[in-house]
C-alpha cells in the first residue's frame, strides 16, 4: 500500500510557536525541556484531524482547545495575527497534497474562528502542482457565513481532495494513562475521535473482527512476554454488564496461574499494550506522548528499532513521538533528520531539525548517539538552579 | 572454576553481546555477567576513571570501547585515565570500531549474503569499519537486511534504523571471535588480555 505521511509542517502563531518550518521523517523524535510545547506541536495534527471528524469542524476544533485566545500565540501581534497551519502530505512515490489554513477570530466582539485563507494543492511526482481550492472565493464573498467552516471538513465541498480529508481523519494520538483505563471512566462527552488517554483502548480492541483481534493479541502477547514473562493467554472478555476487559493469566500468582484483568495489570504493562495495539492498528500518523513512561530502560533502549520494524513489517504508520528519555535516543539507527529539538526562543519556542544543525550532524556522523548529540542541547541553564532550591 | 570479571562496562548496545562472546571465547566466566551499557562514548569516557578506581577494590573490570578517530589506544587511555590505568582495569579498544572485529570473521559474508571475497583482508586498517560494513550490506541479496542496515537514501544517518537489533543477531548467533582474531591483531590482543586477567 502506498502510505501517506506528513512530510512537512509550517506554522504561524500556533499556540506558543510564532513561526515553525520543519520537515518530518517517517519516524520523528521530539525533544525539549518541560513545558516548551512538545504537546502543543502534536496538537497541530490532532487539530487537522478534528477539522474533518464527524461532529468536528473549525468551530469545535478551536473550542475544544479553549477558543481562539488559547489557540493563537500570545506573541501574535502587528500585521499578521492569523493562525496559520500549512502541511505537506506525501506518499512513498513523492506525490501528495499541500494544505494551508489561516484563521482568525471574527471580530473583537465575536471571538468565533473564521477562515481567512484555505488552499489545497495537488502535488505530482513530477514536481508540478495543481490548485484544487483557493478560498475565500466568490461564494464566500457573497455569503461570508461560509467562512465559519473549512472546505476540507465539509463533504460536499471536499470531493476534489477527499483523499486528503481521509488522511487527516486517520491521525491518532495516544498518551495512555493507566489509572483512567483502570477506573473505567468514560471519555468526556465532547472528545472528538478516539480518546487521547487510551480509555477506549478496550473498545478499540473489541471493535475488530474476532480473527484480527486474536491475531493481534497473539503478536502483542509475544512481545509482552519479553517484558512480563509470567503473563500468558491474553484475551478480551466481555463481563455481565457488557463491559470489555483485557484478561491475562499470571503464572506467579498461583501454581496453575490466575486470570487478572486490566485493573490488576501494571502501569508499564498497560502502556505497552496500548503502544503495541496502536502500532498494529491500520491508520495514519500515530502521535505518541513519552512512550518510555513506566517501562524498563532495557526495553526503552530497544523501542526505536522496534517502532521501525512495526513500520516496515506491520501497519506502516508514521510515528511522531515526544520523549525525555536518553535511553530511547541511544539507538545508533536514529538519524539527525528524525530528531526535532524544541528550544526556548525570544518569543515562545522554536522548532529545529536535527539535520539542520551542522554540529549535531557532525557529532552523529562521528558515531555519537542522538542521546549524546542532541539531548544535552535541550538543557537550559535554569535547570541547574534545581540543585539549590527547596520547597 | 573459571575466574571472571567483577564488572563489565561497555560503550554501546552492540558491545553488550560482543563482550559476552569475547569472555566466552577467552574462557572467562559469562554466567551472571551483566554488562553495563554506557550508551555512547561520551558517557563511557566520563565514567572510565570511576571504573578504573573500582578495579582496585573489586578485582578485574573489563571495559570495551572504540578507538574511533583517535590516533592510538595508549593516547586515549592517557587522556582519560589519570594518573594511570589500574592493572585490574582491562580496557580493550577496538582498532577504530568494534565493526572491524566483525569484518574479520568470514561468517559475516554469509550473514550479509554477500561474497566472502568482498570482506577486507586486514580490517584493523579500515579507517571507518562501520561504513565499510554498511557498504557491504548495500550489496546484500536480502532486501530486509539492506533495509535494516543501510540508511535510506537522502538520510544523514550512518546506519539503517534496524542496525542495532540486526547486528546483535549477528554477534549472538554467528560471530566467532576465535576465528576473527586470525585477521585482527587488535582482537587477538584483546582476547589475550582477557585470558590473562582471568587465569587463576
Amino acid at each position: 500500500m502506498n502510505k501517506m505521511r506528513f512530510a512537512r509542517v509550517e506554522l504561524e502563531n500556533w499556540k506558543n510557536f510564532t513561526s515553525v518550518e520543519v520537515d518530518l521523517a517517517n519516524r520523528v523524535f521530539i525533544v525539549g525541556p518541560n513545558a516548551i510545547g512538545k504537546s502543543n506541536f502534536l496538537q497541530v495534527f490532532r487539530f487537522l484531524r478534528d477539522l474533518v471528524l464527524e461532529g468536528g469542524g473549525l468551530g469545535p476544533a478551536v473550542n475544544q482547545r479553549g477558543g481562539m485566545g488559547k489557540v493563537r500565540s500570545l506573541y501574535a501581534r502587528g500585521l499578521n495575527t492569523d493562525v496559520m497551519i500549512r502541511v505537506v502530505v506525501k506518499d512513498e512515490a513523492g506525490a501528495g497534497w499541500r494544505y494551508e489554513l489561516a484563521f482568525a477570530h471574527e471580530s473583537d466582539r465575536n471571538p468565533r474562528p473564521v477562515v481567512v485563507r484555505e488552499l489545497v494543492d495537488r502535488l505530482r511526482v513530477s514536481g508540478e502542482t495543481e490548485r484544487k481550492l483557493a478560498r475565500p472565493d466568490n461564494q464566500d464573498e457573497t455569503d461570508p457565513e461560509r467562512l465559519k467552516e473549512t472546505a476540507i471538513g465539509v463533504l460536499r465541498a471536499n470531493q476534489d481532495f477527499r483523499e486528503l480529508a481521509d488522511f487527516f481523519r486517520t491521525v491518532a494520538y495516544l498518551h495512555l494513562v493507566p489509572q483512567l483505563l483502570r477506573e473505567e471512566q468514560s471519555p468526556r462527552g465532547d472528545t472528538l475521535g478516539t480518546d487521547p488517554y487510551g480509555r477506549d483502548l478496550l473498545d478499540q480492541i473489541r471493535n475488530t473482527t474476532p480473527r484480527t483481534q486474536k491475531a493481534r493479541l497473539r503478536r502483542l502477547e509475544r512481545v509482552l512476554k519479553t517484558v512480563a514473562p509470567q503473563l500468558e493467554n491474553l484475551r478480551l472478555e466481555i463481563d455481565e454488564h457488557g463491559q470489555p476487559h483485557l484478561e491475562g493469566k499470571f503464572r506467579h500468582w498461583r501454581p496453575q496461574g490466575a486470570y487478572q484483568d486490566e485493573r490488576q495489570l501494571s502501569d508499564g504493562t498497560l502502556r505497552l499494550i496500548g503502544l503495541l495495539w496502536s502500532l498494529q492498528e491500520p491508520g495514519g500518523p500515530l502521535l505518541l506522548e513519552e512512550p518510555e513512561l513506566s517501562l524498563h530502560t532495557a526495553i526503552v533502549k530497544r523501542l526505536a528499532p522496534f517502532i521501525h520494524r512495526a513500520q516496515v513489517g506491520g501497519a506502516g504508520r508514521q510515528v511522531i513521538l515526544t520523549t525525555h528519555s536518553e535511553h530511547l535516543l541511544m539507538d545508533a539507527g536514529i538519524a539527525p533528520e528524525e530528531v526535532l529539538l524544541m528550544l526556548p526562543a525570544a518569543e515562545g519556542a522554536q522548532v529545529v531539525e536535527g539535520a539542520a544543525r551542522s554540529e549535531i550532524v557532525r557529532l552523529m556522523q562521528a558515531g555519537l548517539t542522538a542521546s549524546e548529540a542532541v539531548l544535552p542541547r535541550t538543557e537550559t541553564r535554569q535547570m541547574a538552579l534545581f540543585d539549590r532550591l527547596n520547597v | 572454576m573459571t575466574r571472571g570479571f567483577a564488572l563489565v562496562v561497555v560503550e554501546g548496545a552492540l558491545e553488550v553481546p560482543a563482550s559476552l562472546k569475547l569472555l566466552a571465547a577467552a574462557g572467562a566466566r559469562t554466567e551472571g555477567v551483566q554488562p553495563i551499557d554506557k550508551g555512547g562514548r561520551v558517557r563511557f569516557w566520563q565514567d572510565a576513571p570511576r571504573y578504573n578506581r573500582a578495579a582496585a577494590k573489586l578485582g578485574p573490570v573489563l571495559g570495551l570501547a572504540d578507538l574511533e578517530a583517535f590516533p592510538c589506544p595508549s593516547g586515549l587511555l592517557a587522556k582519560h585515565l589519570r594518573p594511570s590505568r589500574h592493572p585490574g582495569f582491562v580496557l580493550r579498544i577496538a582498532e577504530r570500531m568494534l565493526e572491524s572485529w566483525f569484518l574479520a570473521d568470514d561468517s559475516l559474508a554469509d550473514f550479509l549474503r554477500i561474497s566472502g571475497a568482498l570482506l577486507p583482508r586486514s580490517p584493523d586498517t579500515e579507517t571507518n569499519p562501520k561504513q565499510t560494513l554498511v557498504n557491504l550490506a548495500r550489496r546484500s541479496r536480502s532486501v530486509r537486511l539492506r533495509d535494516d542496515l543501510v540508511p535510506v537514501q537522502g538520510s544523514s544517518g550512518i546506519v539503517g534504523k534496524g542496525y542495532t537489533p540486526r547486528m546483535t543477531e549477528f554477534i549472538e548467533c554467528h560471530w566467532r571471535p576465535s576465528r576473527a582474531q586470525q585477521r585482527s591483531e587488535s582482537l587477538r590482543r584483546a582476547l589475550a588480555a582477557i585470558r590473562l586477567a582471568t587465569v587463576p
